[in-house]
């Protein structure tokens, strides 16, 4: 049995992206629906989402330095002076996304799983990305994405 | 026993960025434990004094994390060895009291070492501004260890 990127998972980004539904929810819907699936289509979906937004936000290349900043940006918009948004995995998870894949291996999972969503929402909104338009723009660009990922898995 | 001259001149040598000096002068220090603990005092010291120069009054939790970034953008080098919320919470310790003692030895005098020599490269010294810098750290450091011996 194959598992495609559907409408429920997308607006499950969306909740995510945008903090106006119930991600957790909708998630648990799908993990309840789909089984262990459900977990590779949202990783599916939150990796192209990750990697689309990165790229586009370095669009002529990028350095660690550049990760370094934008991994400290996010953490001052959200206020993060306990450091739950681990640096290092904040930085290898970004790194990954942007091409370099040995960044990411072995990263602790529960950390990436808080480092993904703030990233991605100091990435859109840096790119003015906020709007429901706008996301509605960027999903329809990510959905291929990680309908052809998935496919690759198969 | 207070600071010597012998390490006052050791950590200038390493924040003037004269590390052929600074690797002659270390390897002639006095490696007793006694000397040890009044030249990591010294780098403590001045690692207090350079921070509340550049954040007294002015630092909150956005500036130090943004600074620590700073220093870590720096070079792949420095990245990879200063952990970014070890030195956050000590920078944070100087200025408000902020608890640390879960933070190891080695972490700690990783970070000292790094942010210190951040900060004085910031400041520009010339010459004379280093020696007073140090003449200010050397003082912490000395009533430090006069309280800490009730002399």
């Amino acid at each position: 049995m194959t598992t495609s990127v559907t409408d429920k998972y997308v607006a499950a980004l969306r909740a995510m992206l945008t903090g106006d539904g119930d991600y957790d929810r909708l998630s648990a819907e799908l993990q309840a629906r789909d089984g262990a699936r459900s977990g590779d289509v949202i990783s599916a979906l939150t990796g192209m989402a990750l990697s689309t937004a990165a790229r586009r936000r370095f669009p002529d290349g990028w350095t660690n330095a550049d990760v370094v900043r934008l991994v400290a940006q996010v953490r001052v918009r959200f206020g993060d002076v306990t450091g739950d948004i681990d640096p290092r995995i904040a930085e290898g998870t970004l790194r990954g996304a942007l091409g370099d894949a040995a960044a990411a291996e072995n990263l602790d999972n529960t950390a990436m799983a808080i480092a993904v969503p703030a990233l991605l929402s100091v990435l859109l909104d840096q790119q003015g990305i906020s709007g429901a338009t706008e996301i509605d723009a960027f999903l329809a660009d990510v959905r291929p994405l990680a309908d052809a990922w998935l496919a690759r898995q198969q | 026993m207070p600071v010597t001259d012998d390490e006052v001149a050791v950590l200038r040598a390493h924040l003037a960025g004269d590390q052929v000096r600074y690797r002659e002068l270390y390897g002639r220090l006095d490696r007793s434990a006694a000397t040890r603990t009044t030249y990591s005092l010294l780098i403590t010291a001045a690692f207090m004094e350079a921070v509340e120069r550049r954040f007294a009054g002015n630092g909150t939790a956005a500036d130090v994390i943004s600074y620590v970034a700073d220093v870590r953008s720096r070079s792949d080098d420095v990245a990879e060895a200063l952990d970014a919320r070890a030195a956050e919470r000590l920078i944070r310790d100087v200025l408000t009291d902020e608890e640390t003692a879960d933070i190891d030895g080695k972490t700690r005098g990783q970070v000292y070492i790094i942010v210190l020599s951040a900060l004085v490269s910031d400041e520009r010294f010339d010459d004379a501004g280093l020696d007073a810098f140090l003449a200010t750290a050397r003082e912490k450091a000395d009533d430090y260890l006069a309280r800490r011996t009730g002399s």
